[in-house]
Formats: structure tokens, C-alpha cells, sequence
């Protein structure tokens, strides 16, 4: 009796990892909608190419360049160079990767301003040399924070940390740090002014003129019937590290998502 | 040849060079995506502009180096 076909979407490093051990005992397609493998790392970075090699070697396929748009049992609708594919798996592995909270998400109330970028449009656009603002609250203390704390820093830009009740403390260079408030309010006219920051009722201004949002990790996206749906036979293989994606995944679609260690246990099995 | 976008950075391997109508048609792929870069008359003008201004400031950075 064939094993299970699998259909893991993403291919980035947990994507490939996951890929390379189910492909063990049973076909196994990546698909990624960029049109190479590698995700937020790159397709140059070694750990990538390392991954790939080993996925060649136990007979992953590869459909790069797809788009993964739905799923029901048995099937993955996909578009990609090929056009439009009913794709044949028993089971989903989805490794979409991550991105932080927006700022609806984090309940932070104001206008739509100039100046709050998400961490990952930050980092890129000061990586392109671009100055983003002089005084930045930056939300977050993880692995997105610190990234953009590094860029900030080249640029000679002021930080003010801003993290979260509970959140471990910031281990990167900062200016200030706002520990255990909440941030509550944008103010500005057409770009951002300053960051309210909330805590037992009592509300703090913090002036600047530009907010990074690198707090809260969510999946950077859905395939429609299966990450949020709570569909049987999808697994959540993104590995994610802040305590919150967990509980706001497990929120969301606890018959579903798992913790990418366990679920990938629970697929080899 | 590599390009880079917000999305992230991917090869861009040339297949097939093609010139049609005063245009430089490069034909391609961009890791699994078929690709295309089209060059018209204005582009060859601004990517010489841009080699001779390059040109020149190594140049007279390598003059002032030796003077």
C-alpha cells in the first residue's frame, strides 16, 4: 500500500526540513509561491542549499512559483507556471512562515499614519539605504526587533523599546525601554507623532516619528479550508518562537495547529 | 545575474537574447518563473549615463589618490 501523499506549502527552512523527513516513507511536494526555494533566509544561504540537496536526495518534488489556494481532503487547488492544479495529498503540512501583529491586531487605536511600518518593510527599506525616522518606538524584543534594532542603529537612529507584560527584555542596543505597557494609541496628522503606551489605566507619550511593529508573531498567511478552518489532516509546521503565536494560533484553530515539534512528530508517526 | 525586491532575492538566468523593433528582449527565468527584461533605446541611454558617471568618479577619486 503507497504511503500518504504530502503537499507542504512553504519552502523555507521549516518547510524543507519537515519536507525532508516525511519524505522518507511517502511522496512529498513542496510548494512556495516565490519561485525559489529558501523563504525569509534566501535561496543563497547555505542552511537553504544544504536543505534542498537533502530533499533532492530523498525525492522531494518541488512546484515553486505556486500559489497553495485551497484545500479539501485528498486535493490542494494550486496556480502556478503550470496554471491551475488539483493537487493529490492526504495530508497538509503548512509552513507559511510568520509576520508581526498589525497594528489593528494589536488593538493599537489611531489613524492609518505615515512612519508605522511592520518590521519585515522596515528592515528592507533601510537595507536600501532609506531612513525610516530618527526617533523609532520599536514593539518587540524577538528575533523581527532585533533585526531592525541593528539597521536603526547603523542609521543613528534613536530606539525606544517598547515590550509587552512579559516579554523578555531587549538584548540588543537600545536607548529606552518601556517595559510592561501596552501600546494603546498613534498620534499624528499625515505621519506618526508619538506612541501611547498604556498600563492600569495610566497612559504614557512616547515622541517619535516613526513606529516598528515587530511584536506578536501571526502566520503571514492562510490556505483557504485548512490553517484556519480547523481541517483535519493539516499540521502547522512553522516553527515560531513568541509565546504568543501560540496562543493565538491554539485560539484560533486548536484542532488544526500545532507546534511545529510536535506536528511534525505526529505526521512521521 | 541576481535581483532583488522586497519579496526577497532571486536569480535571474538569461536563456534567449532577442532583438526586435529597436528593443532588446532578454528571455529568461527567475528560479521557477519564466522571466522577460526588455531594454528600449531610452534604457540603453540611461544605463550608459549611469557607466559614465561611475566611470568618472573612480576616476578622479583615483587622480586624487595619486596626486
Amino acid at each position: 500500500v503507497p504511503a500518504e501523499p504530502v503537499a507542504v506549502v512553504g519552502a523555507g527552512v521549516a518547510g524543507l526540513a519537515a519536507a525532508a523527513t516525511l519524505a522518507a516513507d511517502r511522496p512529498v511536494t513542496v510548494l512556495d509561491r516565490l519561485p525559489v526555494a529558501g523563504g525569509v533566509l534566501g535561496y543563497e544561504a547555505q542552511a537553504v542549499r544544504d536543505l534542498v540537496a537533502r530533499c533532492e536526495l530523498v525525492g522531494v518534488r518541488f512546484q515553486l512559483g505556486t500559489t497553495a489556494i485551497r484545500w479539501q481532503p485528498g486535493h490542494l487547488l494550486a496556480a502556478g507556471p503550470r496554471g491551475i492544479v488539483w493537487l493529490e495529498a492526504e495530508r497538509l503540512a503548512f509552513a507559511g512562515g510568520g509576520r508581526p501583529a498589525t497594528q489593528a491586531e494589536l488593538r493599537v487605536a489611531g489613524p492609518r499614519l505615515a512612519g508605522v511600518l511592520p518590521a519585515p518593510v522596515a528592515i528592507h527599506l533601510m537595507e536600501a539605504q532609506a531612513r525610516i525616522g530618527r526617533d523609532v518606538a520599536l514593539l518587540g524584543t524577538g528575533d523581527w526587533a532585533r533585526a531592525a534594532a541593528r539597521e536603526l542603529a547603523h542609521q543613528g537612529a534613536r530606539v525606544t523599546v517598547v515590550a509587552a507584560p512579559g516579554a523578555p527584555a531587549p538584548d540588543f542596543p537600545h536607548e529606552a525601554l518601556v517595559a510592561g505597557w501596552r501600546p494603546a494609541e498613534v498620534e499624528g496628522r499625515s505621519r506618526v507623532q508619538a506612541l501611547v503606551v498604556e498600563r492600569d489605566g495610566v497612559r504614557h507619550r512616547i515622541r517619535c516619528d516613526a513606529v516598528v511593529l515587530a511584536a506578536d508573531a501571526r502566520p503571514l498567511r492562510n490556505v483557504d479550508g485548512a490553517v484556519l478552518d480547523g481541517a483535519p489532516a493539516v499540521t502547522f509546521v512553522q516553527p515560531v518562537a513568541e509565546r504568543a503565536t501560540h496562543e493565538w494560533v491554539a485560539t484560533r484553530a486548536s484542532a488544526a495547529v500545532n507546534a511545529s515539534d510536535q506536528s511534525t512528530m505526529e505526521m512521521t508517526r | 545575474m541576481k535581483v532583488t525586491s522586497p519579496v526577497g532575492t532571486f536569480p535571474f538566468e538569461p536563456q534567449r537574447l532577442e532583438l526586435e523593433q529597436r528593443r532588446l528582449r532578454i528571455e529568461g527565468a527567475m528560479g521557477a518563473w519564466p522571466a522577460r527584461v526588455e531594454l528600449e533605446p531610452g534604457d540603453a541611454r540611461k544605463i550608459l549615463r549611469v557607466l559614465a558617471r561611475g566611470l568618472l568618479t573612480a576616476l578622479s577619486t583615483r587622480s586624487r589618490r595619486t596626486t
